[in-house]
């Protein structure tokens, strides 16, 4: 029996599964059996190259496009045969978010809470003031969308997502469009929505998902190439390393180091400073306590620089990519 | 904002009905705005007035020592002008008026920010089609028509049979109908803007010949409408109702047929 037909838990621990997702445009594969797991109440980014299959595969999960294969549940639910239930608790921001320019910010709010329950004047007016207000628009909430810039629309966008409190946003390059303050801005919503829903959203910002994400899924060439924790993303590409940067520092010193059972090894390079050490250790405790004491251990030495080297996601992103790309060519 | 907690998340949300018709009331409440809220809800109903009254003038006050000359009589050719002329037109009015309808909110992306809501694409399109037939009907019909009948009736110098002039009227409604549906699903099928105006115009314009070329095979289309339109509105009865059943027939399957396609669709 697939997994994924079994009857929905009664509160399922994740809220987005896929199993074997796929999706073909004719000969053309965008989503080549895609498994992921998002946990509920977490920001979880969703990286990838363009034509990745990101939002291929968000538009699978609101029933906006059909899978070829394998299968989507979200809270449970099936992406496709209840796909009226899911879109009832998703809230969606498109890549280029669109709407009726005729109306305003306003109107297109209440536009949208019209699809969900009937909630009365009083409250759906407080809803839609409550939205403006988080997205910053409440100054022009009546300004015809046609009169919006990128940004404000982008910002509509997210107000229009979170109106009806979703249980889960699905966010299609929410700060594509935004200028620096912009993008702050939006970020902070994330953040702040956060003990709220499941946040579901895909960028080419690698810096705004270390910023926000508590975990993150790579997709390379319509595969997932890496989910994990972003934390445990960062640290597991590479061993620990630090580097010092120093002076008139011995070979001795440098025999002394490299025989610490924590250090794996030492590196050494000029420098426009002096000397560039690479020193990769097992230890990361212990490395801190110990190894600029061991430096300084000789009088004669200077230490210019002393750092932990941190592996930005951008690191870690283009190797898993590019790695996810060659196996997929390697299949192919 | 007041802080919120995790588990207030789902009292808090609003849940939606699911159905064929999800969504259907908030969509028919937009497309007729489309109407009410902009000039549509003034400029249309003058404008099919004088398309549809302006011609009948000619006869009964511009010209009419020429049409006096005719054996029918201007009466009877101003009311043949009206319900022909009128079938005609309406039909043509109802195809560029609705085929640009999911063809632009395909090509814009508003079709699938739509559809991204618990919105059910049949509701989508029902939405559109009860809604414009309404408001095309309204625009139409009731304000020409009153006008027609009081004209034809002062020139008649006693008041119109109420039943042939309304019965002809629904035929005529059924047969605008008939082409607002046809554009409708072909705008739901085809992504090609031209061809889903030409495509239905064509067989507007083509009528007579079709007919001709049908023979008895026309009675299953709705190709017969305009031709019984002024019969009936004379006050003859209808030769057969095959072409009615058919018409109301040929409307259900092109809309069951657009919903089954448009809910493949890749959006």
């Amino acid at each position: 029996m697939d997994p994924m037909r079994r009857a929905p838990p009664s509160t399922p621990a994740a809220a987005i599964e896929t199993k074997g997702l796929s999706k073909r445009y004719g000969e053309t594969v965008a989503l080549d059996g895609l498994d992921l797991e998002v946990p509920r109440n977490s920001i979880f980014g969703f990286l990838g190259p363009n034509g990745a299959g990101k939002s291929t595969t968000m538009k699978l999960l609101l029933g906006l496009a059909h899978p070829t294969g394998g299968a989507a549940r979200v809270f449970g639910l099936d992406a496709s045969r209840d796909s009226l239930a899911v879109r009832g608790r998703v809230g969606y921001l498109a890549q280029e978010p669109r709407f009726y320019d005729y109306m305003t910010a306003r109107e297109t709010l209440r536009f949208v809470l019209g699809f969900f329950e009937p909630l009365g004047a009083r409250e759906t007016r407080l809803r839609v003031d409550e939205a403006l207000e988080l997205v910053g628009l409440a100054r022009i909430a009546d300004r015809s969308i046609r009169g919006l810039s990128g940004g404000e629309r982008q910002r509509l966008g997210i107000a229009q997502a979170w109106i009806h409190r979703p249980d889960l946003l699905i966010l299609d390059e929410p700060a594509a469009s935004l200028d620096p303050m912009g993008r702050a801005d939006v970020l902070n919503i994330l953040r702040r929505l956060r003990d709220r829903a499941t946040v579901f959203f895909s960028t080419h910002i690698l810096d705004d998902v270390q910023r926000v994400s508590d975990t993150v899924a790579i997709l390379a060439r319509g595969r997932r190439v890496a989910q994990a924790p972003i934390q445990e993303l960062l640290t597991a590409k590479e061993a620990p390393t630090f580097v010092a940067e120093v002076r008139d520092v011995d070979d001795e010193a440098r025999a002394d180091i490299e025989r610490l059972p924590w250090v794996r090894s030492v590196q050494v390079g000029a420098s426009e400073r002096g000397t560039t050490w690479r020193v990769t250790v097992t230890d990361v405790a212990r490395a801190e306590a110990d190894l600029l004491r061991r430096l300084l251990q000789d009088p004669a030495a200077v230490v210019v620089e002393f750092r932990r080297v941190a592996f930005e996601l951008e690191d870690v992103f283009l190797d898993l990519v590019k790695e996810g790309s060659d196996a997929g060519h390697a299949n192919r | 904002m007041p802080a919120m907690r995790t588990g207030d998340v789902a009292t808090m949300t609003t849940r939606p009905r699911t159905g064929w018709w999800s969504g259907f009331t908030n969509l028919f409440r937009k497309e007729l705005a489309a109407w009410t809220r902009t000039r549509s809800w003034w400029v249309q109903p003058l404008v099919w007035l004088m398309v549809l009254v302006g011609p009948m003038t000619l006869p009964l006050y511009l010209m009419r020592d020429l049409f006096a000359s005719e054996t029918t009589g201007v009466f009877e050719m101003a009311r043949e002008m009206f319900f022909s002329f009128g079938a005609l037109a309406t039909s043509i009015g109802a195809v560029l008026i609705m085929h640009g309808s999911v063809v632009t909110e395909r090509q814009s992306g508003t079709a699938a920010w739509v559809l991204s809501k618990p919105v059910a694409r049949s509701a989508m399109l029902a939405a559109k089609l009860v809604a414009n037939a309404l408001a095309l009907l309204v625009a139409a019909f009731v304000l020409p028509s009153v006008v027609a009948y009081a004209l034809l009736s002062l020139e008649r110098g006693a008041a119109l049979p109420l039943a042939p002039f309304v019965a002809a009227l629904g035929l005529s409604a059924l047969n605008l109908l008939f082409y607002l549906v046809l554009t409708l699903a072909f705008g739901a099928v085809v992504r090609i803007r031209g061809v889903v105006l030409s495509v239905p115009l064509a067989l507007l314009l083509a009528g007579d010949l079709l007919v001709s070329l049908l023979a008895r095979g026309a009675e299953f289309s709705p190709l017969l409408l305009p031709r019984f339109v002024p019969f009936v509105a004379a006050g003859g009865a209808l030769p057969t109702a095959l072409p009615v059943v058919a018409t109301v027939a040929w409307c259900v399957a092109l809309m069951a047929a657009a919903t089954i396609v448009f809910g493949r669709e890749d959006l």
